[in-house]
């Protein structure tokens, strides 16, 4: 990849050199950790240390880690578990207009069982109100479910706000999806009012095919995955030992980077005016993750940006990586939501990268965009 | 070490893990992405879907990577009856299917379905006839195991699915074929089932995959919601490397099928012939079981003490299924074959690839040894 730059983290990211170095060792800790002789201890064991390295990476104290089978599944497990076992407390759950798939489509789902589900639309600029939210909360909310940052505009939400304010509702359960946010933002679930968390190993350089579901103290959930009853009961299945190796070790030196990438948002500021002189409209909310950023050249689709800049090695995504399906693109539901246009939803394009990516990497992306948008600009006639 | 656990989890093939290092490497793209390592993970994970559709007989569209056999056995489950309950809520399955089906199906009945366990002989056996007579017009699903994962009985699964079509076409037919992947060449066109699954670390795979067969126009809705992944039958996104390191275990496999399969055969019936010497010794599996599981027990010797020491002297092995963290249940299918006292006697040896001759003699000598030590305890205490 020596000449190649990848501008696609919140599609996925590549396996961290430190996952990668120690995969051997880990592969031959093959016993299943529910057999009761020393292969199977000593994979339990293993599994024990990934755990409390991804309540600390939470910055999490009361609770337990579930491993999943990736992001999707941990955001299921959440939003099934809760509507399943407190369904009797009441059918009305808050979300936003701007979830990931894996939120949204369960909600869907929920929706076609009965349940009523508030969506709390962003601003022109992306940002979701804590007020908005909890304006939603009903007596028989048993649910609010939010995203920590969008995997689109880079919105973070205020998560941190709307668990104060939700202290005024006991009884409701409250669920962030932080799969873009672990190791690019803060996050010290410790502090805050946060029930349930669920992140995903390959957006930090774990493997792919491993997810984790933060459960705050003994909240009760009823499990997605049924069978042996591993994972506390929350999820059955044969863990994937390796997966939760490499996401243990992979979220630590995660947080350790972002914590020490002190001049992130420089470099989105940077890449953020390049773009606006190159005529670029941006989406731009005021809060924001500093590793993703949102733009459309108006007049020129997405994909042909994103084919223009390959040739010259620079990976940027047309949306988010689930919504590019083959039957052509339908504008991003999180850009009509905000009210955008449907041509300009189609002509948006998605930069991101993580704490890792140098200035210089910036500003070599920067030539790249530059010289492929004047020659798309000629070939499309726009001025 | 001598690893007699293989039906619990089997060590990774050396060929499995050459092959993931590409994929932990410059190919790590996620296979939704159109860019250059987005379509090498979409080439990677399609190469593998053609060749297991190949190996078992079926369309590439027809199959879908999960996260495991449990998922498998889930999204079958939930996906053929939440189909098709507004017609149809009877289910049939057997008294001897493994935990994700068993406790699937109990998630099924507080759903509403209506639920026949069917049960099985002392070989561990389900009589088609007793299937046959358990449909109602309203059966949805009838869900039997191929190889049993404790006793290694296989069970008339291809007679099932036939005589439960001439009863009645739209009745759809799942099987759990986890444990049979590694020893039998399985055609599933020819066996007639709708639904199947599968998983990678019992072939000397990675855990955290499975894989699961949707023959097409099978009623389905999927349990895991989110984007538009594997056909729309399993949202989320790929776990790449585990499904290469799955393709390439099962093709080492299956590049060797034949004689795999027989030096199983050898070394288990080499066990079973040093071991039924011992006293008290008897044997739970049939003799026409699958290969790679001997279920044994020594009459009065508690399965649990003799576990202990056999790990003790580095003998691993188990009492049955390696769910249910940490506890010794009495195995439900040793009292579902009518083996009540045999349950706690009783202890699984499963045998794979990695397995030498030498091993089992040396195991079968320290068993031997450990069961004469128990007894003599036993008689002078």
């Amino acid at each position: 990849m020596a000449d190649e730059l990848y501008f696609d983290y919140a599609a996925t990211a590549p396996v961290r050199p430190e996952v990668r170095e120690r995969m051997a060792e880990w592969l031959d800790i093959y016993g299943n950790p529910s057999s009761l002789h020393r292969m199977g201890m000593r994979a339990e064991r293993a599994l024990r240390r990934a755990r409390d390295q991804v309540m600390q990476s939470l910055g999490a104290r009361d609770g337990r880690v579930v491993f999943t089978g990736g992001g999707t599944e941990a955001n299921n497990l959440a939003v099934y578990g809760v509507a399943r076992a407190y369904a009797q407390r009441g059918r009305h759950i808050v979300t936003s207009a701007i979830e990931h798939p894996a939120v949204r489509e369960a909600m869907a789902d929920l929706e076609r069982e009965g349940f009523e589900i508030s969506y709390v639309r962003p601003n022109r600029r992306g940002d979701v109100s804590a007020e908005e939210v909890l304006r939603h909360v009903r007596d028989d909310t048993i649910l609010v479910s939010v995203m920590h940052v969008n995997n689109e505009t880079g919105a973070v939400l205020p998560v941190e706000r709307i668990a104060d304010e939700l202290q005024a509702h006991p009884k409701v359960v409250f669920h962030v999806d932080g799969t873009q946010a672990l190791g690019k933002i803060p996050v010290s679930l410790a502090r805050t009012r946060i029930h349930l968390y669920a992140a995903s190993g390959h957006k930090l350089g774990a493997l792919k095919g491993v997810g984790a579901l933060y459960v705050h103290g003994s909240l009760r959930l009823k499990p997605h995955v049924v069978g042996g009853g591993q994972e506390f009961g929350l999820r059955s299945g044969t863990e994937n030992v390796l997966g939760a190796l490499s996401f243990g070790e992979a979220a630590s030196r995660a947080v350790r980077e972002m914590e020490s990438d002190v001049d992130a948002e420089q470099k989105r500021e940077r890449l953020a005016r390049a773009l606006e002189e190159l005529g670029y409209v941006l989406v731009n909310p005021d809060h924001h993750s500093p590793y993703i950023l949102c733009a459309a050249l108006p007049g020129a689709r997405g994909e042909i940006l994103v084919h223009a800049f390959e040739e010259k090695g620079l990976y940027v995504s047309a949306g988010s990586a689930c919504s590019s399906g083959k039957h052509g693109r339908e504008p991003s539901h999180v850009l009509t939501a905000m009210g955008v246009k449907p041509e300009l939803a189609l002509a948006a394009i998605r930069f991101s990268w993580h704490p890792g990516t140098r200035m210089s990497e910036i500003e070599h992306a920067i030539e790249v965009v530059r010289e492929r948008t004047a020659w798309v600009k000629q070939a499309l006639g726009i001025r | 070490m001598i690893y007699l656990d293989n039906a619990a989890t089997t060590p990774l093939l050396p060929a499995v893990r050459a092959a993931m290092a590409r994929y932990l490497d410059d190919a790590f793209g996620n296979p939704s992405s159109l860019h250059r390592p987005g379509r090498e993970a979409r080439q990677a994970v399609e190469e593998a879907r053609r060749f297991f559709a190949d190996w078992l007989g079926v369309s590439p569209r027809d199959l879908a990577f999960t996260s495991g056999g449990t998922e498998s056995n889930n999204l079958a489950l939930y996906g053929a009856y939440l189909a098709q309950r507004d017609g149809r809520n009877h289910i049939v399955t057997t008294a001897v299917e493994h935990h994700a089906v068993l406790e699937a199906v109990d998630r099924l009945r507080l759903l509403g379905a209506d639920v026949t366990v069917v049960p099985v002989d002392s070989d561990g056996r389900v009589d088609p006839d007793d299937v046959v007579r358990a449909l109602r017009p309203d059966t949805a699903l009838v869900s039997v195991m191929l190889v049993n994962n404790e006793v290694g009985t296989i069970e008339p699964v291809a007679e099932i699915a036939r005589r439960v079509r001439e009863r009645d076409p739209g009745i759809v037919v799942h099987s759990d074929m986890v444990q049979a992947l590694p020893v039998m060449r399985l055609s599933l066109a020819e066996m007639g089932v709708h639904l199947a699954s599968f998983s990678a670390h019992k072939v000397h795979g990675p855990k955290g995959v499975g894989l699961i067969y949707v023959r097409s126009g099978t009623p389905f809705v999927s349990l895991a919601a989110g984007g538009q992944q594997e056909h729309r039958l399993r949202a989320g996104t790929e776990p790449v490397a585990g499904i290469v390191g799955f393709h390439a275990a099962m093709a080492e496999l299956a590049a060797h099928f034949e004689d795999h399969v027989a030096r199983l055969a050898s070394l288990r019936d080499a066990m079973w012939e040093r071991l039924r010497s011992v006293q008290g010794a008897y044997r739970n599996s049939p003799l026409d079981s699958a290969p790679s599981i001997l279920n044994v027990g020594f009459r009065g010797l508690r399965n649990d003490r003799l576990l202990m020491r056999l790990d003790l002297e580095g003998i691993a092995a188990s009492a049955g299924a390696a769910c249910s963290a940490g506890s010794l249940e009495p195995s439900h299918v040793l009292r579902a074959m009518g083996r009540e006292a045999e349950a706690r006697e009783s202890i699984r040896l499963s045998f794979a690839w990695q397995n030498t001759m030498e091993e089992i003699e040396i195991a079968a000598a320290i068993m031997s040894k450990i069961v004469e030590s128990m007894r003599s305890r036993f008689t002078n205490s």
